[in-house]
């Protein structure tokens, strides 16, 4: 059993967060970076986030993606609440259900491209014959598999990032989250990468949550959610989603 | 291989300068702990296995001179397996164009005894019917040039005896000798020893005379019961001497020495294993927190933090492994250093090493746990966080210092150059970090530093010790003689003052404790010992004897342990079959080993030798001639020189200097990779600070001066540093060398410290070159980069 808590939740429904607080402590200073946020996303959607430096958009990707947990409140994620787990029940959910893209790459700089595709996937119940056929077909579908035997140092980095998407892609996870993974690629490379998340994803029937400061990205979101002193504003709609 | 493995390995490969560091370190560590323990082991196997094979005695007993016949009957005393009858005499042996040398002649029943059995060296044994043959003993060959073939005088009393040497050996009762039982220091080549056939004595006298008998007990008895059965069964004869095995001064002098070592060795393998565990933690704690985004990163991709510290653990481990198999190998080097050495010190003619496995066990385990523990705790406290601020890199944390309350501090910063200001002041915001390498590096100097003080602390020990005394040499005479004829060493020429004391062989009773000792009597207000008369740093505890009413003395301090007796106590000095009462007054650390002194007239009275000596302190005008012109007085049997005195004792206590300079030999080089990593690692920890200066216009020279001053900042301060570092680790080890030999006073030498904080202060800016070539040949855009791309 990878988690512990189900919950009811209707059947498009991948994520859902009730009443969700975060605060950080700092000696006598406590900072409140979330306050109360409901939220709920759906299978197979693409969302981007939005908002300034410091609103708690990277900390409520993180409460999704069960690398931190709330102070209060309710995160749900394809049944499991997350949020009253064990750190080694959400070590081995993230290992199956969560695909992370960094905003730097955070790639393994010693192990290869394909070494660190296959390093995402070894935390799973695979034979290693299963690891090197998705990791190369992975780098393959994003147009790397000249590159497959480079180290990092050896990649732009754009191919680098593209390294970080195989890698989160690889697991075949139910949901992607990306934070700001355009952020150290210029224009062109970015919206490159963006296309191919979208593209993947689609396949992949994913949910995706981006995070990013930049507005052309919206373009590529089923859904746009702002985030303003922790809390999420009013969502934007974005044409052809419901 | 999992991935994760290949990371790491890969990782450590990429740093493997650092990582050989490592490795070393822990070879150090297991070198020096197995080499000494197992040196140490090989020593008391030499000296168990050819006392057995040898038949060392279990009990010796010296009378005065008799016939043979009219001595009990020997057989059937329960415990005892083998009985021999020797006549044992001192005397001189007359060297061609040298002073004589003092000699013990023994006639042997059995020319090859079986107690105290002969290892032949060269040419053979004297056969069952050669009354004028003679083996001699191994330092009489070796340091007096005696061969086989040549013929040898030794002169017993006013009889000469000449004979042919036919053999050289090796005796475990001579193993290492001493003709001034005073001072328990073996002088090797100080006496000739001389074996010959009982056979010519019982020609000349028509009778078998003997005055010495030694005992080898059956194996398992009861070793004070069978020398209580042998007593009783000697109760009639005038005993002089009872000696047994553990009394010999053969097998104590080695076991003296050797559990000095084993009682020191500790304390060296603690500080060096303390200063390899530290040096082992700095830089695996460094090389993990390097790693900190990654590990981050594996623990968001679903990595357990069990897995994660499973993974740093076995590659510790596998490190730990290799670099204990190197110091496996390198111990056996520092075994037959330390071995050969001490034995030749101690008059151990042949060394027999030993492998002790269990010994090498716990070396391996020792530093590999230290290596392990040292992995697992930067480790653990890294996934035991949230996998998200592990990925962030840890913030340096910066403090600014508030220096304007420091005098004029910050105005000097302010104003020196750019690049001397950027140093100082990047060092001074980053004060755990800098303090870091600041105590790793004096750590490693001052644990070397130590050692040499030690060294320097035990040589001005020896030095001072007798150098109040204003005695030039200590006579010992062949015989006692009445005091009246001290005139006669009076009246030499080159002599200006003497005076007698006695010496005597006694058994000391204190309870149900029973130890044999040597008494020395000296002359109450002596005006050239100062054995008794200093107070204070000469006594452990209590006072100098005095004449009165009650008898009084001083022992040493091993002997008091051994009767469990403290100052103020009552014990028995037991003589010839009498008793007499004793109070303990003091216990002297200028005594050595198994030395009880008492004023000259309690001595006479105890050894039963009223009006008598048994040698003198001389005061001389000259002493070398003296010594020698001294040996025409017939009774005359040794001389000793105080700075020959000195001499040997530095030459005994040659093993803890051995110890020590080997300690010092690891520590220097273990220092020595704690500077070049830390330096290093410090340069290449702001890689990135000094490639974005370089893209803000710095040119490369004032790169270098950046990182120059960083390192001249680092070797100032870790020097400044070490010193209280090797004070006090200096006074622990001297505390502990005192525990187990003798009294070290501890002394600061600028020369021990100069010896090594000089090359250091040259060294530590040396030993960043590396780094900074790698800082100034790397492109700085390529190392801006590097932020982002890792």
């Amino acid at each position: 059993m990878v988690w512990t808590f189900f919950a009811e939740m209707p059947n498009d429904t991948l994520v859902e967060l009730s009443r969700v607080t975060k605060s950080y402590r700092a000696g006598e200073i406590t900072t409140d970076v979330l306050r109360g946020v409901d939220l709920v996303l759906r299978r197979d959607e693409f969302v981007v986030v939005h908002g300034v430096s410091g609103c708690g958009k990277t900390t409520l990707l993180n409460l999704i993606g069960a690398l931190d947990v709330p102070s209060s409140g309710d995160v749900v994620v394809d049944g499991a609440r997350v949020s009253s787990m064990t750190e080694r029940a959400r070590a081995r959910f993230r290992a199956v259900n969560v695909g992370f893209i960094f905003q730097f790459y955070n790639l393994l700089p010693t192990l290869t491209a394909a070494e660190n595709v296959e390093a995402a996937l070894e935390v799973l119940p695979m034979t290693r014959a299963e690891i090197q056929r998705r990791s190369h077909h992975y780098l393959s579908a994003i147009g790397l598999a000249d590159k497959m035997a480079k180290f990092p140092s050896q990649l732009s980095g754009g191919e680098q990032q593209r390294v970080g998407i195989a890698r989160a892609l690889a697991k075949e996870p139910s949901l992607i989250l990306a934070d700001e993974p355009t952020g150290n690629l210029d224009e062109d490379s970015g919206l490159d990468v963006m296309r191919l998340m979208t593209e993947l994803r689609r396949r992949a029937r994913a949910t995706v949550v981006v995070v990013t400061h930049n507005p052309d990205l919206s373009r590529f979101a089923d859904r746009v959610l702002r985030i303003d002193r922790g809390q999420i504003a009013q969502p934007l709609r974005v044409a052809g989603s419901p | 291989m999992s991935r994760l493995r290949v990371k790491i390995w890969r990782d450590l490969w990429h740093m493997r300068w650092r990582t050989l560091a490592i490795v070393l370190t822990i070879a150090s560590g297991v070198a020096i702990y197995a080499g000494i323990y197992t040196g140490l082991l090989s020593l008391f196997w030499t000296r168990d296995s050819i006392f057995r094979e040898l038949h060392f005695a279990d009990l010796e007993v010296s009378f005065l001179p008799d016939d043979a016949r009219n001595l009990p009957d020997l057989s059937g005393i329960r415990g005892v397996a083998r009985v021999e009858r020797r006549l044992v005499f001192p005397g001189t042996v007359r060297l061609p164009g040298r002073p004589p040398l003092t000699a013990v002649m023994t006639f042997l029943e059995n020319p090859a005894p079986v107690i105290h059995a002969f290892h032949l060296v060269s040419g053979r044994l004297v056969g069952p019917d050669e009354l004028d043959a003679a083996v001699i003993d191994i330092w009489l060959s070796r340091y007096h040039g005696t061969r086989v073939g040549d013929d040898i005088e030794v002169k017993v009393g006013e009889a000469t005896y000449r004979r042919r040497v036919v053999g050289v050996v090796i005796t475990p009762e001579y193993f290492v000798s001493t003709s001034n039982p005073a001072y328990f220091i073996p002088e090797k080549g100080s006496v000739g020893f001389v074996f010959t056939h009982l056979g010519g004595i019982a020609d000349t006298l028509g009778f078998t005379l003997v005055n010495d008998l030694v005992f080898l007990y059956d194996d398992g008895v009861d070793a004070a019961a069978v020398k209580a059965r042998v007593l009783a069964r000697l109760s009639k004869l005038n005993v002089q001497e009872v000696r047994s095995r553990e009394r010999h001064f053969a097998y104590r002098y080695i076991q003296s020495q050797l559990d000095g070592v084993r009682a020191f060795v500790p304390a060296i393998v603690l500080v060096l294993v303390t200063l390899t565990a530290i040096v082992i933690s700095v830089n695996v704690g460094r090389m993990i927190a390097a790693d900190r985004p990654q590990i981050g990163a594996l623990m968001a991709l679903g990595y357990t933090p069990g897995r994660l510290l499973a993974a740093y653990l076995e590659a510790t481990l596998i490190l730990g492994l290799v670099g204990a198999g190197i110091g496996l190998a390198g111990s056996i080097l520092v075994r037959n250093i330390f071995a050969t050495v001490s034995a030749s010190s101690m008059g151990m003619p042949a060394i027999r090493m030993l492998v002790d496995p269990a010994i090498m066990a716990r070396a391996l385990a020792l530093q590999v746990s230290v290596a392990m523990v040292a992995a697992a705790i930067p480790v653990l406290r890294l996934v035991r966080r949230p996998p998200q601020q592990v990925i962030r890199p840890a913030r340096r944390p910066v403090v600014r210092l508030r220096l304007a309350s420091i005098g004029g501090l910050a105005q000097l910063i302010r104003q020196l150059p750019s690049g001397y200001r950027y140093a100082v002041r990047n060092l001074a915001r980053q004060p755990f970090r800098s303090g870091v390498t600041l105590a790793s590096i004096a750590l490693g100097l001052g644990v070397a530093t130590a050692y040499r003080l030690s060294v320097g602390s035990l040589d001005t020990t020896l030095s001072g010790w007798l150098a109040q005394d204003k005695w030039d040499l200590a006579v010992d005479f062949l015989y006692p003689i009445s005091i009246e004829r001290i005139d006669e060493l009076r009246s030499h020429p080159s002599v200006k003052q003497a005076e007698p004391y006695f010496s005597c062989y006694a058994e000391l009773r204190a309870g149900d404790r029973v130890e044999d000792a040597s008494v020395l009597g000296l002359v109450p207000g002596s005006q050239l010992s100062m054995l008794m008369m200093a107070e204070g740093r000469r006594y452990r505890e209590g006072r100098r004897f005095r004449t009165g009413a009650e008898r009084e003395a001083v022992m040493s301090r091993d002997l008091s342990k051994r009767l469990n007796l403290a100052v103020g106590q009552m014990f028995e000095v037991h003589t010839m079959n009498e008793a007499f009462a004793v109070r303990l007054v003091g216990l002297s650390w200028a005594a050595v080993g198994g030395l009880t002194l008492m004023p000259f007239p309690v001595a006479e009275e105890v050894c039963q030798f009223p009006g008598k000596a048994s040698g003198a302190y001389v005061d001389t005008v000259v002493d070398t001639d003296t010594a020698a012109s001294l040996y025409d007085l017939e009774f005359i049997g040794k001389v000793l020189a105080k700075r020959d005195l000195l001499t040997q004792v530095r030459q005994v206590l040659s093993v803890m200097i051995v110890v020590l300079n080997m300690a010092t030999g690891v520590s220097v080089f273990v220092g020595m990779l704690v500077i070049l990593t830390s330096v290093n690692l410090s340069v290449l920890d702001n890689d990135r600070d000094f490639a974005t200066l370089q893209a803000l216009g710095y040119s490369r020279g004032l790169i270098s001066t950046i990182v120059l001053t960083e390192a001249a900042v680092y070797a100032l301060g870790a020097i400044v540093l070490s010193i209280p570092i090797a004070v006090a680790t200096s006074i622990y080890l001297n505390a502990r060398m005192s525990a187990a030999w003798i009294q070290v006073h501890s002394t600061f030498q600028p020369s021990a410290f100069l010896g090594v904080l000089v090359p250091a202060l040259v060294l530590i800016p040396l030993g960043c070159l590396p780094s900074l070539r790698h800082v100034l040949r790397r492109d700085a855009l390529t190392s801006i980069r590097a932020r982002v791309l890792e």
